[in-house]
């Protein structure tokens, strides 16, 4: 028999339920694995033994009793360092938040939580989830469980790695221009962003509200169902979430995808893109095609501006949100300055690193008086048109299939020092923020031995189609088979 | 902070206008209509005084540079005509999201203020504002 470890969170479950596995087991066996794995991978910030060992019980004790477990019944889960935890210490990577422990829960949290997912720790990412590879992170930089010489993308990274190491059987992560479905498909996992308002953001860090999503990461389709049910209610406390119900999302996986139209958006497939994954893309279209699907090329022509977009949008919106950290309310202040300006000042220089400082800069000046119509309110016209090529894809596909990343997993530094690069990295999930509809990564082959993602887009509030979709091919590929050896 | 004049007028429909006040005033290095200006060192240092960051000379120095790297990438936007195309500000149409004016218990003040750097009771603590 498989170690636990090694398990989904639908076999976990099914153990628990029949009573073949406690709880305490399961904890146990994931703790171990973090135990043996996390030095060398570094995908936690803070591990919460006791914290899963503690809520573990509460459910064998329920099940004890005889009483009704939730789905997600004692599964191990490894939530993004951004998402507030009640008493647990909460750093965005960041140094500016010390050891800031946050009053109270995320809805998010406190869902999974609900749903019955045991926590197992809090994940490294980019420092405030700006950046794409982990390695801005202000604690240290998390490397991929495939090629620990390599990134596990980012910003989510701390998240994805956690899950292809086995160190946890569920993530969460939040995304704001790829930021789950990047790590996801570096890491060869299944990540899912969902449609802006699905899931509430109350109490996950604020990094550029019109744009951040939270979602799931699993090892499979199937868990990623799971998860995002439990995450996909409607939240007063989140003006912007939506009060529309949430369908039973893991009974969508019916595998039949007969008469799906499959559109290929032929932008995601530029030569900034690299040959094997494009050819990867390919092949899955190809399984797509066997199991009844038509498939058919479309064009999206506003793709190529979304990054501009992003890039002015993203930065401003975090120039206001970051305006908090100024050494009054949150853990860290630098103690030297006499007069409050000072301090604020010097409490922001010390506390912010590079990327951050960069974003804020960026952030201030499109929103200046005399840029504002020539970057901040040009880029909200060209997210019109970024929106308008996808509801003109709507009228004639259900889903559009791209590549996830240009670029499988890169070597750590290997992006240093260029302003550009990395954030190309975020070409192809970028236009799905910007729209707000939702999407899937899930594995679709190697390329020298690096999991390669394929990204799944679907129309607002379709999660459930593209959950279909992905579980469809996913099971007739079987790339979810392969896993990291460490 | 003072950003909050900025804000005040997001999502307004704006003519063109001066640069006023307190807001740094920048002229355009290029009389070309589509070109967008450069960032100087000197404004990257206005800039740096809004958004409350005291960078040393080196950050100063690389910010500028990777900055102006960046609003290269913003030109390719000047090339759409967007005239006729509303802006978008979320991608959600929720509109005005109300819920009824019930008062309900919040969390204490000793909360937050336990975990902020200096705290005294229900207040935060910081460096006198005031001379006096």
């Amino acid at each position: 028999m498989a170690e636990l470890w090694q398990m989904t969170a639908s076999e976990l479950s099914d153990l628990i339920h029949s009573g073949a596995a406690s709880c305490r087991e399961v904890a146990d066996a994931f703790l171990g694995r973090a135990e043996a794995v996390d030095a060398d991978v570094r995908a936690f910030v803070t591990l919460t033994p006791e914290v899963a060992l503690r809520q573990a019980q509460i459910w064998d004790d329920a099940r004890a009793r005889g009483d009704e477990l939730p789905p997600l019944a004692g599964i191990p889960l490894a939530l993004k360092d951004n998402f507030c935890t009640e008493g647990i210490q909460t750093t965005c990577s960041s140094r500016i938040l010390g050891s800031w422990k946050p009053p109270y829960d995320a809805t998010a949290t406190r869902l999974a939580r609900e749903a019955g997912c045991v926590l197992i720790g809090k994940t490294n990412l980019d420092e405030f989830a700006m950046g794409s590879s982990t390695e801005n992170s202000g604690l240290f930089v998390t490397r991929n469980p495939w090629d620990l010489e390599r990134v596990p993308g980012g910003s989510s990274g701390g998240s994805a790695a956690a899950v292809a190491a086995r160190m946890a059987c569920l993530g969460a992560g939040s995304d704001t221009g790829g930021s789950i479905r990047q790590p996801a498909a570096l890491c060869g996992v299944v990540g899912l962003k969902p449609t802006y308002g699905r899931v509430s953001r109350y109490g996950l860090v604020a990094f550029a509200s019109s744009l951040d999503q939270i979602g799931p990461f699993a090892r499979t389709v199937e868990d990623s169902a799971m998860l995002l049910q439990a995450f996909a209610q409607h939240d007063p406390l989140d003006s912007t979430s939506v009060p529309i119900d949430a369908p039973d999302y893991r009974a969508a996986l019916n595998g039949d995808i007969r008469g799906l139209r499959v559109g290929v958006p032929k932008e995601y497939f530029a030569d900034g893109v690299h040959p094997e994954i494009k050819a990867s893309v390919h092949r899955a279209l190809r399984v797509f095609e066997d199991l009844g699907a038509t498939v058919g090329e479309t064009s999206t022509p506003h793709a190529d501006y979304g990054l501009a977009v992003y890039y002015i949008i993203a930065p401003a919106e975090a120039s206001s949100n970051l305006a908090r950290y100024d050494g009054v309310r949150y853990g860290y202040r630098d103690r030297a300055a006499t007069d409050v300006i000072g301090m604020f000042e010097a409490t922001r220089d010390a506390g912010f690193g590079q990327e951050v400082k960069h974003r804020i800069l960026l952030g201030t000046y499109a929103l200046c008086a005399g840029y504002y119509d020539a970057y901040y309110d040009k880029a909200l016209r060209v997210r019109t048109l970024v929106k308008q090529d996808f509801e003109r894809c709507w009228q004639d596909f259900d889903v559009l299939v791209t590549p996830t990343s240009p670029e499988v997993a890169f070597k750590i530094g290997d992006k240093a020092g260029d302003p550009m690069a990395m954030k190309l990295s975020d070409i192809c999930t970028i236009p799905v923020n910007i729209a707000g509809n939702c999407a899937i990564s899930l594995p679709c082959g190697f390329q020298d031995g690096l999991p390669i993602g394929l990204q799944i887009i679907g129309p607002a509030f379709e999660e459930a189609r593209i959950l279909r979709a992905a579980h469809a091919y996913e099971q007739a590929a079987g790339w979810f088979l392969q896993t990291a050896q460490l | 902070m003072g950003l909050g004049i900025l804000m005040i007028e997001y999502g307004r429909p704006k003519p063109a206008r001066a640069p006023r006040g307190i807001l740094p005033q920048f002229s355009p290095a290029t009389e070309s209509p589509h070109a967008m200006p450069r960032l100087s060192l000197d404004e990257v240092t206005q800039i740096a005084l809004l958004a409350r960051l005291s960078l040393d000379d080196h950050e100063k120095q690389s910010l500028t540079e990777d900055l102006n790297v960046i609003l290269e990438q913003f030109e390719k936007l000047q090339e759409l005509d967007t005239s006729g195309v509303p802006p978008t500000t979320h991608a959600m149409s929720l509109q005005n999201v109300f819920r009824d004016d019930v008062a309900r218990p919040s969390l204490p003040r000793e909360a937050f203020v336990h975990e902020a750097p200096q705290g005294r009771d229900e207040f935060f603590v910081v460096p006198r504002v005031v001379e006096g």
